[in-house]
């Protein structure tokens, strides 16, 4: 089995404050992994060293090995590093200047990968469908995001990030803002990218319940530690660390 | 607690708000019914119309009845005032834009509170100094260095078409005012780019953009601040007064080339209002150049707040 | 992550240590840009009319009284036989009290002309060292507000560079407090040019000095320009010709020598504080404007041929060369204290025989005045007095007229000069004429 993330005794820092204690995590390719905890355990600061979002924290240190597909990111150009991957975050965020439309293709417009009128159509037309949005938006793609309800909103931003077309989907509580129907549909959204194009899906999630409806593994982490993973079901029916157990009774 | 109190509560400092507010109006207006006031004899004496669109000035002691034709035309120094202020936001544009961001994205953190105050620095300065400078020192470099080689080489263009013969001239005007309508401009761009949400700024990293795409998509995000600093760096370069009148020659004279000399309209109101009992009419023309500069400014600070006014994250 | 980024250490500054190096720092930023201003204003000749001292002409020197002046008043007009209202012998020698006003202290504003400020401001404290109970305030406002000042009565003494216009004496006289109009020191105007080729002095006339500013004459080798200076190296170049941006005596006697002295090539109707300028129309590029005299003195300073027009004083602080100008008699004269109280022993003979009289011809006479050693760009600057003061201040008046006509007149400002004995007589007669009331 080939891995999508791997990390080797991964330290980070930051004002001299350690966050990460020691990780030792891989993720294996074309699942969904989902990473709980309880706040402040170091979850979103893990996902962020996946695509190094984490440079732009000030005072940062970080130490041990990460590998994404194989490649060692800290040697690498952090640009590539962050192409190798896309991310939905927890607050939705489309940008507020830009159409639907052009909030989807942005990524591939300034990639400069795509050129031609109808292709980029086609581009955001997919991954609006994969983030099952289209045809809510089909008939104003040239409206202003702020239009949309928040779940619609978050959906935009899955299909931004889709249409990066990355191997690597990162999701931090990509739900947690979200009404209950939004975040099945963002569910089943995830569930089918997962099955028709292969992409690994690797998320931070607050609860126990989403893991268990979504991901193939879950990984749990408390203060700055990785306490137990493995499939989900043995995790979600025999929790062996204490913390894990407390998480799912909803007690941290 | 009783929904009673709260609203009697808020009802004193209300109340107690209203006097200060009304006493700033009523002073913003006054300070317009007061340049009205005055302008009115002008209008009176040879039209409205002719004032601010006749390029002649030529003050008189004659009484009215006499005059054959309009003496106190304001054409020309609306002209220099719309030229010099222009060249300055044209100028400053891009160097404001780029300190910004070169603040807010190159500077190590720890360096931007020096940075900072540094720009701040130079808004407080003395206007003066700047004038003192720019006739000392940035009229004759432009002169050597700039004027005469553009008159040189690309002397067929009408803004560079006549010969530069002094260090005054509107260009002078342009790039001193340029340079202290930075600051200002600096201001509101920084500002609002520092106000972009860190959610945003995120979303942009993680699409894999360069800094310099990243930069280019923060700043299309703020569109409306850059307009508006354009709006208020013109709103402040058009009312300058005392640097403007040491440096841009102060001759009544429509002119579209830049080495030219000519007057705006502060000042000529700076150079004109001493002696100004001299003449009779001239007073009022000057006000009537007054009513315009405050209509014109209203008009550009307003169009500047509400835009900024209008970003909404 | 990178190795390069990785290595970064960050520190977590106090926070007190990072505010005082702000302050620090940006003092030393303010220092600095304070010690840059102060240098280059120093540095700055017009920037303060005191940095450099100025040869004052000798005041013990007995000015160089003509011979055309052999009595004090001489009738300005055939038709109008001069009546002195009040015909004093000597007033000079009136005794010079010790005590003024019983020792109270009174205070006497003046108001006016800006060319008149450092001289009054001498005379002040002068009179002051002698009179300590007595404060003399003078307001740099301009001659045309001076003139309105003292016509509201809102001051005790009036500054203008020109005298009373006509109308405003008309006002002045029908008021029961009177008008006493009186010269008290001498301006003079200079031309100035930035030739550095030309050695020597440049030599101009009234003619070639109006159609420069008419921008006519568009080079400085015009012929005729150099028939005035055989042998000099005069360039080819386009004069710039710079005068004042704001309204100003100078500006008014200027305009004045140009309509006496140019046969026609400057009119009437271009004369005054602020007149329009016909190079306007011509050559706007030819032309500049820069506030106050030493605005236009840092034009000429930093603009390669260019020509202007600035107060004595202003010219010799800056440093600029000075043309000679041609005189009535034809003469090319330096501007000297001695040229100029010349033209004013020269133009004496024009005074009214009243000094609520109009003063404009005998002012206008000045300017281009006859005599073979006056320099003719030369004029009176006057105070305004009442002919009725309060108690205190009417003999604080009298004493303070006597003063400046006698000692004061040593104890010039540097570069303005005293005038001549005859004028010093003329003016010692008013003296009776103020009441108390």
């Amino acid at each position: 089995m080939s891995y999508a993330i791997e990390m080797e005794n991964l330290r980070v820092s930051i004002f001299e404050k350690e966050i990460l204690k020691g990780i030792n995590l891989k993720v294996p390719e074309g699942t969904i992994t989902a990473l709980m905890g309880p706040s402040g355990s170091g979850k979103t600061t893990l996902l962020r060293v996946v695509n190094r979002l984490i440079d732009l924290i000030e005072g940062v240190k970080v130490s041990g090995t990460v590998k994404v597909f194989g490649k060692s990111i800290m040697d690498m150009d952090v640009y590539d590093v962050r192409r190798m991957s896309s991310m939905v975050f927890q607050m939705p965020n489309p940008f507020p200047h830009m159409s639907i439309y052009d909030n989807v293709v942005i990524g591939a417009r300034i990639n400069g990968v795509i050129k031609s009128k109808k292709e980029m159509d086609e581009l955001a037309k997919w991954a609006l469908e994969k983030a099952m949005l289209w045809d809510e938006v089909k008939g104003r793609l040239k409206d202003p995001p702020w239009r949309l309800s928040g779940g619609q909103q978050q959906r935009l931003c899955l299909a931004r990030a889709l249409a990066l077309k990355p191997r690597l989907l990162l999701l931090d509580e990509p739900t947690a803002n979200i009404d209950p129907v939004n975040t099945l549909k963002i569910e089943e959204a995830l569930r089918n990218i997962r099955k028709e194009e292969g992409i690994t899906i690797f998320m931070v999630t607050h609860m126990p319940q989403q893991a268990i409806r979504l991901a193939d593994y879950t990984v749990m982490m408390y203060d700055g530690k990785v306490v137990e993973g493995g499939p989900t079901e043995e995790i979600a029916i025999n929790p062996k660390h204490e913390v894990t157990k407390r998480f799912l009774r909803g007690e941290v | 607690m009783s929904y009673a109190r709260v609203s009697s509560h808020d009802k004193i400092v209300f109340y107690s708000l209203v006097p200060p507010t009304l006493f700033v109006v009523l002073i913003l207006m006054t300070l317009f019914l007061t340049q009205l006031y005055h302008s009115i004899p002008i209008f009176d004496v040879q039209g409205l119309l002719n004032t601010y669109t006749v390029n002649r000035w030529y003050p008189t002691q004659s009484p009215p009845e006499l005059w054959k034709e309009p003496h106190y035309g304001l054409l020309p120094t609306i002209w220099g005032t719309i030229y010099v202020s222009g060249i300055a936001v044209l100028l400053a544009l891009p160097l404001s834009i780029s300190l910004a961001v070169f603040i807010e994205e190159l500077l190590p953190r720890r360096f931007r509170g020096y940075m900072s105050s540094l720009v701040d620095l130079m808004a407080g300065t003395p206007t003066i100094l700047f004038g003192l400078w720019g006739l000392s020192f940035l009229g004759p470099l432009l002169k050597e260095f700039f004027m005469e080689p553009a008159h040189e080489g690309l002397g067929f263009l009408p803004i560079f078409s006549c010969t530069p013969l002094s260090g005054t001239s509107i260009l002078t005007a342009g790039v001193m005012l340029a340079v202290m309508i930075i600051p200002f401009m600096v201001a509101v761009i920084q500002e609002s780019y520092k106000a972009i949400p860190v959610t945003y700024k995120e979303a942009a990293w993680s699409l894999g953009l360069t800094r310099f795409e990243y930069v280019r998509l923060n700043l299309s995000m703020i569109v409306p601040a850059i307009v508006s600093a354009v709006l208020l760096g013109l709103g402040r370069a058009s009312s300058e007064t005392a640097a403007v009148a040491l440096v841009v020659g102060n001759i009544y004279a429509l002119s579209f080339c830049m080495f030219s000399p000519t007057h705006t309209l502060t000042s000529i109101i700076a150079a004109n209002f001493g002696e100004v009992e001299m003449y009779p009419y001239m007073r009022n023309a000057l006000f009537a150049g007054g009513l315009f500069l405050l209509t014109f400014g209203m008009i550009i600070n307003a169009m500047g707040i509400v835009l900024l006014r209008r970003i909404r994250f | 992550m990178s190795k390069r980024e990785s290595k970064k250490t960050y520190f977590l500054r106090a926070k007190m240590s990072s505010i005082d190096s702000r302050l620090i720092l940006g003092g030393a930023l303010v220092l600095l840009v304070l010690i840059g201003a102060g240098i280059f204003l120093l540095s700055q000749p017009g920037g303060s009319t005191t940095t450099t001292p100025v040869r004052s002409p000798t005041p013990t020197a007995t000015p160089t009284a003509p011979a055309t002046t052999p009595t004090p008043i001489i009738t300005p007009t055939p038709g109008l036989t001069p009546t002195p209202t009040a015909a004093p012998t000597t007033p000079a020698a009136s005794p010079t009290p010790t005590v003024l006003a019983g020792g109270r202290e009174v205070k006497i504003l003046a108001a006016g002309a800006t060319f008149l400020f450092p001289q009054m401001d001498t005379w002040a404290k002068e009179f002051r060292n002698k009179y300590r109970n007595i404060i003399i305030e003078y307001s740099s406002i301009g001659s045309g507000a001076g003139q309105a000042r003292f016509l509201e009565k809102v001051v005790d003494i009036g500054a203008t560079d020109p005298p009373l216009t006509p109308a405003n004496l008309a006002r002045a006289k029908q008021d029961p407090r009177g008008v006493i109009q009186m010269p008290v020191v001498i301006g003079a105007v200079t031309i100035v040019y930035n030739l550095p080729m030309v050695e020597g002095k440049l030599k101009l006339d009234g003619r070639i000095i109006a159609l420069i500013y008419r921008g006519e004459i568009e080079k400085w080798n015009d012929p005729r320009i150099a028939a005035l200076n055989p042998g000099a190296k005069l360039p080819d170049a386009p004069i710039v010709a710079v005068r004042r941006s704001d309204a100003s005596g100078t500006t008014n006697i200027f305009t004045m020598f140009l309509f006496k002295s140019s046969e026609g090539a400057w009119e009437r109707e271009r004369v005054g504080v602020q007149p329009s300028w016909p190079i306007d129309q011509v050559a706007p590029a030819r032309a500049r404007a820069g506030r106050g005299n030493e605005g236009v003195a840092e034009i000429v300073r930093n603009t390669l041929y260019s020509i202007g027009y600035v107060e004595y004083t202003q010219a010799q602080v800056a440093r600029l060369a000075m043309a000679q100008v041609k005189n009535a008699a034809g003469r090319f004269m330096d501007p000297t204290p001695e040229t100029m109280m010349a033209a004013a022993a020269g133009a004496f003979r024009f005074f009214p025989a009243n000094p609520d009289d109009d003063f404009n011809s005998a002012w206008e006479s000045v300017v281009f005045a006859p005599g073979e050693n006056s320099y003719p760009i030369t004029s009176f600057s006057f105070l305004l007095f009442y002919k009725v003061y309060p108690k205190d201040k009417a003999e604080v008046i009298k004493e303070f007229i006597r003063w400046i006509n006698t000692e004061g007149q040593s104890v010039m400002a540097p570069g303005y000069i005293p005038i001549p004995e005859e004028i010093r007589r003329y003016n010692l007669r008013w003296i009776e004429l103020i009441r108390e009331g």
